[in-house]
């Protein structure tokens, strides 16, 4: 199988491309959003006078 | 055994554990989905109808999968906080939500892109896509609830009233393609007897769930420490623990 025979997937490549990119983009975005909710909140009982509050 | 089970449904042992198990669920995750994704769109062959337009399937099914777990636990925590009067359950409850919309919001995409060329329509009012759709209202539903109650208990206990009623979609879902035989085909897998699938082609189906799966408890792992340290901040272990750092 070529580089271009994969990349092209029988001809759906555009369809099972975009079908991956979103799902793993949707699940990088969870992570990411989930790491940097903790560090902001431990971030805030680290310095609780700068939050604000 | 209950003493265990009493020290984890203390916020403080809770959040020591899932900062303990997250980097290893964290870690299993990734690797169980690039092994996945190898096997998903390398090894498994093209399939003799719908070539490798297929494909969208190791990824689509799996998402479903999730999309109904996410839910089932949810309303699972939402009961126990309920009944038990458990506060760490309504808050890892909560911690799912967002992961839980995303997998039937990737379900309902994924869906979609792989119904253009295999159906010829983008969305159709198929039972399985309308019931998968009142999935996402669910979730979304619960989400803005939380958010528009300003006091968190309150916010909980209807947040799990919502949930648990909404548990009826599960079964009609699942049994939707059963019931009404409209376009989405039936299941393969879960079929009494062996699955109508081979070996190479569910494979990688199933790493795929299983590295969904971890990723999922990596994710709650995580949000659930940081709902635990925003709702326990005047707490002293947390107190001490900031004064410490």
């Amino acid at each position: 199988m070529s580089f271009e025979e994969f990349i092209s997937m029988s001809g759906y490549g555009k369809y099972v491309w975009s079908a991956y990119g979103f799902t793993l983009a949707v699940l990088a975005i969870n992570l990411v959003g989930a790491v940097r909710r903790l560090r902001h909140s431990t971030r805030r009982i680290k310095k609780p006078d700068e939050s604000g509050e | 055994m209950f003493l265990w089970f009493h020290r984890l449904s203390t916020a403080r042992h809770f959040y020591k554990l899932a900062g303990r198990v997250a980097p290893w669920t964290g870690a299993l995750a990734g690797l169980l989905i690039v092994v996945g994704l190898y096997l998903a769109l390398v090894v498994a062959p093209p399939d003799y109808q719908q070539k490798d337009a297929y494909r969208i399937m190791f990824i689509h099914v799996p998402s479903a999968w999730m999309s109904m777990f996410i839910y089932v636990f949810m309303a699972v925590c939402g009961a126990i906080g309920l009944i038990w009067r458990i506060k760490l359950a309504f808050l890892v409850s909560t911690s799912a939500a967002v992961i839980g919309a995303s997998f039937t919001l990737t379900t309902l995409v994924t869906g979609s892109i792989w119904g253009k060329p295999m159906w010829g329509a983008w969305w159709a009012w198929d039972a399985r896509l309308t019931s998968e759709l009142i999935l996402l209202f669910l979730y979304l539903g619960f989400i803005a609830l939380q958010a528009s109650i300003p006091n968190r208990s309150a916010a909980q206990k209807a947040g799990s009233i919502l949930l648990l009623c909404g548990v009826i979609n599960i079964p009609i879902i699942h049994y939707s393609v059963l019931w009404w035989h409209t376009l989405h085909q039936d299941p393969s897998i879960s079929k009494f007897g062996a699955p109508s699938i081979h070996s190479s082609m569910l494979a990688p189906l199933l790493v795929m769930a299983f590295g969904f799966m971890l990723f999922f408890l990596t994710v709650v792992a995580i949000r659930s420490r940081a709902l635990i340290l925003e709702s326990e901040k005047s707490s002293r272990w947390v107190q001490e623990m900031g004064d410490a750092v």
